[in-house]
């Protein structure tokens, strides 16, 4: 019956896969994001074969927001020198491949985290059914940034786990690697560089290693700065008055989304009640994901609240399901891990956290579905 | 409590039946995709044509984009 259970579990997953790949190849070009900036930017490095200043500093391409990092139009456009010529599908094709990666890795960290072959394959194929991450594994959205940064920030929390295990500095080097890397991609990609700063390293280390995860934005800042780039949103500090109107705001739309069934189904209402009747004792959680998860909440909280140009009625509705789906690593992860709980007792709980525990300790020589 | 969490266990096996049948949703759409020709998106808007409203920002973005380093004759 568990053999049924996974084989099923496997096909399912595998149908998203065709899916995101049908989506990518049958409905490119479709996300306003996609043409406008990521490959419109991509073009522009192919046509120019270089920096192309002059198209970015165009105002009638304002709308592509030319301060955002180049990083991801660069690596398309040398696709498209190596393919020789502006040839999207290359790039979409790429999605569905940064998909089944992510579904990877957090299959891989289930196990890392002692959670059973079966209950794993049941989350894996859940996240891989969200509305936000089929759209941009290929559904529509391909050619857009997000995924990317969720790739990313998989892969940091799963060295960061390793890291608690096992203490190795290769992992924090690799972390600060890759949070140098997202931040390059979208400029909101540094707030995962929090993570540093709930590992169990000294005080010292810590700063050390999160002052060289910022240094490549305060590069892109100042080099934004020297080329003259046109910002197009800039921050202020309301009154209290507009503080609290707009923090309801914030709040309001927030959970618009989250209610948003097509996109979240139910998660977040779940999401929640489990943060009430589960229990996490795990010291990685504890320490290092939850505060995580509050910092870099408040800080895009922060971003909304004190943007000028925008408010929260037009800037929240607009971006809030790319936003929850750069978090999903964190948000998901913390629902994940706390629904073992609710199937064996707290003796059970403390002596073997998850219920693969045991079994992965009976077998060491344990195979991996994937 | 443990009424709750009963409840909440259900509801996540309903959950899954959802997506279960929401995954038969996504295998007729692959038929459907793979064996029948979409339509472009925006038909009438080709790079360096003007027979297109040029006050829709999607279409007018959308143009800017296949124009990018076509050498159109105006």
């Amino acid at each position: 019956m568990r053999k049924i259970g996974i084989l099923l579990l496997l096909l399912l997953i595998f149908i998203n896969v065709l899916y995101v790949i049908s989506g990518a190849l049958h409905f490119s070009l479709r996300s306003v994001d996609v043409y406008a900036i990521w490959l419109f930017k991509a073009k522009a490095f192919y046509i120019t074969d270089g920096l192309p200043l002059k198209i970015l500093n165009d105002n009638r391409y304002l709308y592509s927001h030319p301060n955002y990092p180049l990083l991801l139009p660069y690596i398309f456009s040398l696709i498209y020198k190596v393919v020789g010529g502006a040839k999207e599908i290359y790039i979409f094709l790429l999605y569905p491949f940064v998909y089944t990666s992510i579904l990877l890795i957090v299959y891989k960290l289930l196990r890392k985290l002692k959670i059973g072959v079966l209950l794993a394959l049941i989350f894996v194929y859940s996240y891989s059914m969200s509305g936000p991450f089929l759209a941009q594994g290929g559904r529509y959205h391909a050619g857009t940034a997000d995924i990317f940064l969720v790739l990313l920030n998989w892969i940091i929390i799963y060295f960061a786990y390793l890291y608690h295990k096992k203490s190795n500095n290769k992992y924090l080097l690799f972390i600060v690697l890759l949070t140098a890397v997202a931040s390059q991609i979208k400029a909101e990609g540094v707030f995962i560089s929090t993570v540093l700063l709930f590992l169990p390293v000294k005080r010292s280390k810590k700063i050390i290693l999160f002052t060289l995860s910022l240094i490549p934005t305060l590069i892109w800042l100042s080099l934004i700065k020297r080329w003259g780039m046109p910002s197009d949103l800039t921050y202020f500090i309301p009154s209290v008055y507009e503080i609290i109107s707009r923090s309801f705001d914030i709040l309001k739309y927030v959970a618009i989304e989250m209610l948003n069934y097509k996109n979240w189904y139910i998660f977040w209402p779940l999401f929640f009640i489990s943060l009430f009747i589960t229990k996490n004792t795990s010291a990685f959680f504890k320490n290092t994901i939850y505060p995580s998860t509050i910092i870099i909440s408040l800080t895009f909280f922060s971003v909304y609240l004190f943007t000028k140009e925008v408010t929260p009625i037009e800037y929240v509705p607009a971006s809030i399901d790319r936003i929850l789906f750069q978090l999903s690593p964190l948000f998901c992860l913390i629902f994940t891990l706390s629904i073992p709980s609710l199937f064996i007792s707290h003796h059970k709980v403390s002596r073997h956290l998850y219920p693969g525990d045991k079994e992965l300790e009976n077998n060491k020589q344990r195979k991996l579905v994937f | 409590m443990r009424l709750l969490r009963r409840g909440f266990n259900v509801i996540l096996f309903i959950w899954l039946i959802v997506l279960v049948l929401r995954s038969f949703v996504h295998v007729k759409r692959i038929y459907i995709e793979f064996t029948k020709t979409p339509l472009p998106y925006f038909e009438n808007v080709k790079a360096c044509s003007d027979g297109w409203d040029k006050n829709d920002f999607a279409k007018r973005t959308y143009y800017n984009y296949l124009s990018l380093g076509e050498k159109c004759e105006k």
